[in-house]
Formats: C-alpha cells, sequence, structure tokens
C-alpha cells in the first residue's frame, strides 16, 4: 500500500537514546531545538484580537498583506535590504518554506550543495524532489563554508548552494564577504542560492545586523528563508517565509497553495505583532544565551573539551575526540553515566562526527548541573 | 467584454485564483466562488483556542498532532462513521489539502494509477502529478446526478490501477455517491485490491434526506481505506489549517515522516480550537446544515426562474449550473458575471478542463447577498431569445 520513497519511514522506529532517556528519571535534555519558554503577552494577545475581529477565513495565498509588509520593514531596518511585498511568501514555518522552495525548483538530476555537517531533512526533501544532494564537509574549515569548497564541487549539473547561517549544529554564520562571493560565484554559473536563516534572531552580538544590500545585484540568484519559530518561542504557531525575486517565487508561490492553501489566519497577525511590536525581549534573551553559553564552554574547558565558537544562539558544537568515543557513543556515555543527553554530530552528516551539539535551552542553574555530572561522569572513567 | 490582454488560465487552480486575483480589484464583489463560509467559526471553538494561548499551550505539538485531539478524532471516527480507529491511527495536517497531498505522495509511486472522479477538486492533480502518479479520470453525469457510477469505475481498472479517489459529498458538484454504489465500489476495491481514498470532508452538509456513508466501515474495508477529513467546512475553520488522515498505522507513520519534512505539526492553537470542535455540542453543525439549505432552497429557485439548468445539490455548499441555456462557456460567463454584475462564480473549467459547461456557486454568502446576486445575474444568465 505504501510508495517506495515512503516505504522505509512505515516501519516502526527503532529504539532512540530519547525513548532510553524516557525510562530514566531526572535526565537534563540538551537536545531541544525549541524554547519552551512563553513567547512575550503581545504575541497571542494580537492573536486574540484578531479572532475577535474574525481572522477565521483564508487568507491571501501569498500570505497576508500586512505581515509580508512587516517582513519587507524588517529587512530595510536591520539589513538594508528592499523588497516589495510581492518578494514574500508566508508559510507554515521555515520547513514548509524550506520544503515548498526545494520541491518547486530542483528537478530530477539536480544537484544541491549542501554544507557537512548538515541538516538530515534537508537531504530527504532534496531527494524527495529528485535533486542529488553534493556535501561540503566544511570542519576542516572551522565549519564556515568558504566559496573555494563550492569551486570544486561544482559540475554541469550543479544548480543550487544552500547555505544554513547561523548554522543549526554549530551556530556559525556566514560572513557578509563570504556570502557575497558565493552569490557572484552562483550568478556567474547560473545557480541559486539558499540562504537559511531560521536562527538569525540569535545572532549574539546585537550590533552585528549584517547587509544584504549586495544581495539586490543578484535577484534571481537567491532566496532568502526563515521564521519565527525558534528565537521568536512560536514553534507551534507555524510561520517563516521565504524572501526572493517574484519570479523565482512564482511556481513556489503555486506549489504553497496547492500544498496548504495558506497559512494560519490568527498565526500571521500574531507574527506581525512579533514583527512590529517591542523587540527588546529578545536582545535580553540573547543575552541570557551569552550567558549561558558561557557557564558551558567554562565548564567544557575545565573538562578539556572546546565547543566551536558560536555566532548565534542557542546551540554550541563541541569537539569530544580527545575521549576516543565516536559521537554517538559519547551521547550514549552522557545519558548513561551523567543522565544528559545530547545530540550525536553525525545526526548532522559524516563531517559532525567527533562532535556532539548541546542545545542551551535550560537554564543556567540545569546547564550548571548537567555539566558537573558530566565532569564527575568522566572522572569515574579516568 | 473580455478585458486585458495578457494571457488567462484555462483551467484548474490557476483559472480560479486569477479570478479571485481579478475579484480583489473590483468593489462591491459578491463572492459565491471559493468554499471559504462566511459564518464565523462558533464562539466556543474561538474561546478554546484564545484559552488555550493564555495557558502557554503554544508550543510545537508532535508530528502526528496533539494526543488529545487524535484520541477525539479517533472517538468521533468510531462514533459517527463507523471505523474501527484508535488515536495512533490518525495524522493531524495542516488543513485537508495538506492532508490530500501527503497521502498521495505517501501511496502512489511513478506509474501507479489514480482513478478521479470528474468533474473534481483539481488540487489533486498537482498531488498525483507530483507523485509521479497517472490520474485516470472517471466521468460523473449530470443525468445520474452526479453519483458515481461502480461499472464506470470497473471498467478503467488496469494492473497499473493502486487507488480510487471519493469525495462524497463531491465538490464541485455537490453530488454524492449513494450507499448502495459505495458497496459495490467496496465490493470492486476487494476484488481488485484498490487503495479508496475517501474524503469526506463535506460528510456533514447533506440535504433531502440523504445521509452519509464512511466507505472504511463496509466489512473488508477498514485496512485498504484512507479517510480523510478536517474542521475547515464542518465549522467554518478554513483559516485555522487542520484537517486529518485516519489510516493503518504503517501508513500513518510514512505519512508522519513526510509530514516532518514538510511543515512539521500543525498549528498549536487551532488544534486546541478544532478538539473544542469535537467535543462540544454538534448544534453549530445543526444550525450550519439548516442556514446552507434554506440558502440552497433561494438560489435553486433563483436559477430556475432564470430557465438555468442544475442539479439538486444532495451535499456540500455549492450549485453546479449547466450554461447550456446561456450559450456560454463557465469561463466566459464567469468573467462577465464579474466585470459587469461583480458577482464571483467559479468556471466549471476550474475543476477540469472538459467542463466548461459549468459554474460552481458556492452557498456562502447571507440570503439576502445571494438573493442580490441572483438579482444582478439575471441580465447576463438570461438565456437568450429567439
Amino acid at each position: 500500500m505504501i510508495a517506495h520513497r515512503a516505504a522505509p519511514w512505515s516501519l516502526a522506529p527503532r529504539p532512540s537514546l530519547h525513548d532510553l532517556a524516557d525510562d530514566l528519571a531526572n535526565v537534563v535534555d540538551l537536545t531541544r531545538s525549541y524554547l519552551s519558554d512563553a513567547p512575550p503577552a503581545h504575541i497571542p494577545a494580537a492573536a486574540s484580537t484578531a479572532l475577535d475581529n474574525g481572522a477565521t477565513h483564508y487568507v491571501d495565498r501569498s500570505g497576508l498583506l500586512p505581515l509580508r509588509e512587516a517582513i519587507c520593514a524588517q529587512y530595510a531596518r536591520e539589513r538594508a535590504l528592499t523588497l516589495t511585498s510581492n518578494q514574500v511568501l508566508v508559510t507554515s514555518g521555515a520547513q514548509e518554506a524550506l520544503f515548498v522552495a526545494l520541491r518547486a525548483l530542483v528537478k530530477l538530476g539536480d544537484e544541491v550543495i549542501i554544507p557537512d555537517p548538515g541538516s538530515p531533512p534537508l537531504l530527504d526533501i532534496i531527494q524527495l524532489a529528485g535533486g542529488v544532494p553534493v556535501a561540503v564537509p566544511i570542519a576542516a574549515t572551522e565549519f564556515r563554508m568558504q566559496p573555494e569548497h563550492l569551486a570544486h564541487l561544482l559540475s554541469a549539473r550543479t544548480r543550487f548552494v544552500i547555505l544554513l547561517s547561523p548554522h543549526n549544529a554549530t551556530g556559525i554564520a556566514i560572513d557578509s564577504t563570504d556570502l557575497l562571493q558565493i552569490t557572484e560565484l552562483a550568478e556567474r554559473h547560473r545557480l541559486t542560492v539558499i540562504l537559511d536563516e531560521a536562527l538569525y534572531a540569535g545572532l549574539y552580538d546585537g550590533s552585528r545586523q549584517d547587509s544584504l544590500a549586495h544581495l539586490a545585484e543578484y535577484a534571481g540568484h537567491w532566496l532568502l528563508i526563515s521564521g519565527l519559530s525558534k528565537l521568536h518561542r512560536l514553534s507551534g504557531w507555524r510561520i517563516g517565509w521565504i524572501i526572493g525575486d517574484e519570479q523565482l517565487l512564482g511556481p513556489i508561490r503555486d506549489l504553497k497553495q496547492a500544498l496548504s492553501i495558506c497559512s494560519a489566519a490568527a498565526s500571521q497577525w500574531a507574527a506581525v505583532a512579533a514583527l512590529t511590536g517591542p523587540q527588546d525581549w529578545l536582545t535580553a534573551q540573547r543575552a541570557d544565551f551569552s550567558q549561558r553559553r558561557d557557564v558551558v564552554c567554562r565548564a567544557l574547558d575545565a573538562m578539556g573539551f572546546k565547543a566551536v565558537q558560536p555566532d548565534a544562539a542557542f546551540f554550541l558544537f563541541v569537539d569530544v575526540r580527545a575521549t576516543r568515543l565516536s559521537s554517538a557513543q559519547f551521547a550514549e556515555f552522557a545519558l548513561r553515566e551523567a543522565r544528559v543527553l545530547v545530540t550525536p554530530g553525525v545526526e548532522f552528516g559524516a563531517a559532525g562526527e567527533g562532535y556532539v551539539r548541546l542545545s542551551l535551552t535550560e537554564s543556567v542553574e540545569r546547564l550548571s548541573e548537567a555539566m558537573a555530572r558530566l565532569r564527575a561522569a568522566l572522572e569515574r572513567q579516568r | 467584454m473580455m478585458a486585458g490582454t495578457v494571457a488567462r488560465p484555462t483551467e484548474g487552480a490557476a483559472l480560479r485564483y486569477s479570478l479571485i486575483e481579478l475579484a480583489g480589484t473590483l468593489p462591491d464583489v459578491i463572492s459565491l466562488g471559493r468554499g471559504d463560509p462566511d459564518l464565523p467559526t462558533p464562539a466556543h471553538i474561538v474561546a478554546a483556542a484564545k484559552l488555550a494561548a493564555r495557558r502557554g499551550a503554544d508550543g510545537l505539538a508532535p508530528v502526528e498532532g496533539l494526543p488529545e485531539l487524535r484520541q477525539a478524532i479517533a472517538a468521533k471516527l468510531n462514533r459517527e462513521n463507523g471505523l474501527a480507529i484508535a488515536a495512533e491511527n490518525v495524522l493531524v495536517t495542516t488543513g485537508g489539502q495538506e492532508a490530500l497531498f501527503l497521502l498521495i505522495q505517501a501511496l502512489l509511486d511513478p506509474g501507479d494509477e489514480i482513478l478521479v472522479p470528474d468533474p473534481r477538486y483539481t488540487s489533486y492533480d498537482q498531488a498525483i502529478e507530483m507523485a509521479g502518479g497517472r490520474m485516470v479520470l472517471v466521468p460523473t453525469r449530470e443525468a445520474e446526478a452526479f453519483d458515481l457510477n461502480p461499472d464506470e469505475v470497473e471498467m478503467r481498472i488496469s494492473p497499473q490501477t493502486k487507488a480510487l479517489l471519493l469525495v462524497t459529498p463531491s465538490n464541485p458538484t455537490a453530488g454524492i455517491i449513494t450507499p448502495a454504489h459505495l458497496h459495490r465500489i467496496a465490493e470492486i476495491a476487494i476484488e481488485h485490491d484498490l487503495v479508496i481514498i475517501s474524503d469526506e470532508i463535506y460528510e456533514k452538509f447533506v440535504y433531502d434526506g440523504w445521509g452519509h456513508l464512511s466507505i472504511g466501515s463496509v466489512p473488508g474495508m477498514a485496512d485498504r481505506t484512507i479517510t480523510l477529513n478536517g474542521f475547515s467546512k464542518t465549522y467554518a475553520m478554513t483559516g485555522w489549517r487542520v484537517g486529518y488522515i485516519a489510516a493503518r498505522t504503517d501508513f500513518i507513520r510514512a505519512v508522519a515522516k513526510m509530514k516532518a519534512l514538510v511543515s512539521l505539526a500543525a498549528p498549536s492553537l487551532s488544534q486546541w480550537a478544532a478538539l473544542a470542535a469535537l467535543t462540544s455540542p454538534q448544534t453549530c453543525v445543526e444550525e450550519f446544515r439548516a442556514i446552507y439549505s434554506e440558502r440552497r432552497a433561494i438560489v435553486m429557485h433563483g436559477l430556475d426562474e432564470m430557465g438555468l439548468r442544475h442539479s439538486d445539490p444532495r451535499g456540500a455548499f455549492y450549485v453546479w449550473i449547466n450554461t447550456g441555456s446561456t450559450g456560454m462557456t463557465g469561463t466566459e460567463l464567469a468573467y462577465r458575471l464579474l466585470e459587469e454584475a461583480r458577482v464571483l462564480l467559479f468556471p466549471g473549467a476550474g475543476f477540469g478542463a472538459s467542463w466548461d459547461g459549468y459554474l460552481r456557486l458556492s452557498l456562502l454568502q447571507p440570503a439576502p447577498r445571494l438573493a442580490e446576486a441572483l438579482a444582478r445575474m439575471k441580465p447576463v444568465l438570461q438565456p437568450r431569445k429567439g
């Protein structure tokens, strides 16, 4: 009954570390990729008001105009990128954005360059679309995708380059110069750069707001994907977006409409409030994250581990090679011996081997507790 | 008056959306186009979402849906539809549209054939095409009130046929598949080992004493039936985006993985609202049905007065109008009605290229607006004299 593409998914899943963790008491879970804290009250309040005003119907398939305008205003203000509302497509989270963009644009046999470590769902989507993922190992260059990397991998079939910035394992953000060079290269070779910025609002240095003004010259050769699930604490509201050249967006919009008609109306009004309302809470949240990062990094140092220095919240990618354990073995050790659940780096790709990802979504107290337990467990091993 | 020089889409969703966009540029249009109920979502359902927001129940839900909602859907399907379904057989989607997309991708391999009653909701076309499946159309006929004829189904079955889509009540024809035909179709499905996709999104709106039968409840059908439903139509919740699929657990697991790649979970507050819709008294649905029934009578009467042929809708909230007496195609008429009468109807071609002798009128405006729309339409629609 099940299509070949979906057949492996239909099997009962094998027990994972998460299942083991469920059976243990008092585990500190450092694998979460969403914040459980409630968003500031003005955001759900805006949704309630919208519902009272009858926002229970379909909305424009491109997204509510006030939301698209708020998105345009934000990129103009923070990134010096001038957009019109026709260059914005609202989606049900950044996940749907990635899916519709790749599924609409990638043709059979197209090569798609992605970083390794990267994002496993991304590989699945590319393959579903009939594309061929081409992984660039980026561990040797401090987890930064370099323009030279790409030049080596280009073939006659290369069509797309996906950049995760900030990266969802390492927190590394691509710098403006590299992005400019990659975009130039994309234009020369008729490629499309897909810039996934779902974690952008987590960039640690509040003043570090990279301009995207130069992208305007390369319209037609890039798409930018982002959303409100991560730092804005709106994961359950399902709001993301794609921005890009109108022509490039056309088939993506058609697919989005065929897939889900439009995104939830009340969520879109909440998103308007999130983008146009007070922003200082995000600054405070970044400060919280940098405190958590510092506490964990100090504790890791004391254990002889080094984390990749992240540009953004809310993960740390930690080198555990000194233990001579694989990343999966380390994760199992951490769970069994310290009741700390971490994500093996290999889950993000072969180049993530030797690393584990720690999520900083827990409080400083819980993080300190986790580090103390890990240290004690390591000492017991000596 | 055919304004504009840009080539217009000739069929399917592109045609429908081009009319919606044109309507957006005109003043005072009465929209009888989209299947978006004018009635607001009932207050107790909205209140449940607001309460969920206040108590912080807005975090990301599991990919398969909130456990409470899956449980309530399973209970509903057992109670109302006679399906032996547990919560693990249910997957919540971001609207019925996503449900159909996901299940088609998880079902069809390239080259697989799927039988689809025609005219049809053309979003299925896109989902089938994307899966590499081959759509084989099964005509339905005005003379048979757009019921699906089991013989027409059977004669199109080939060794490549994997599935049969049933949409009852039907969009756009507002016909239903009668219980006798559903039983015969079930026999055919078993005999030819077909999967049935049963789209029951309009199940609550049936008229003239017709009932609704879920084919998954017919003996022998449970394991080969994928039931699709949602909240948009039944509870006037189009803007919330909640639908669901009920099927075997292995199929649900496959769809869940697809769902994780496509959009993770459906919006949480929408799911709490949907839970309230299912677990509260169903009087709102009774009220909706009574309202649509009254509007249906007004519109049928108005069309009769203009001498326009239509089949009496047995279900849904549409009237499928035959444009033969006007001497014009559905597309010509739809543009003329929009530009000259400021009334938006969808041309039949929006539901399949060969159906441009029809128009779909949705009953989703208050009765006085419907009457006003009919009055405006009259000069355009009146059959030509002589």
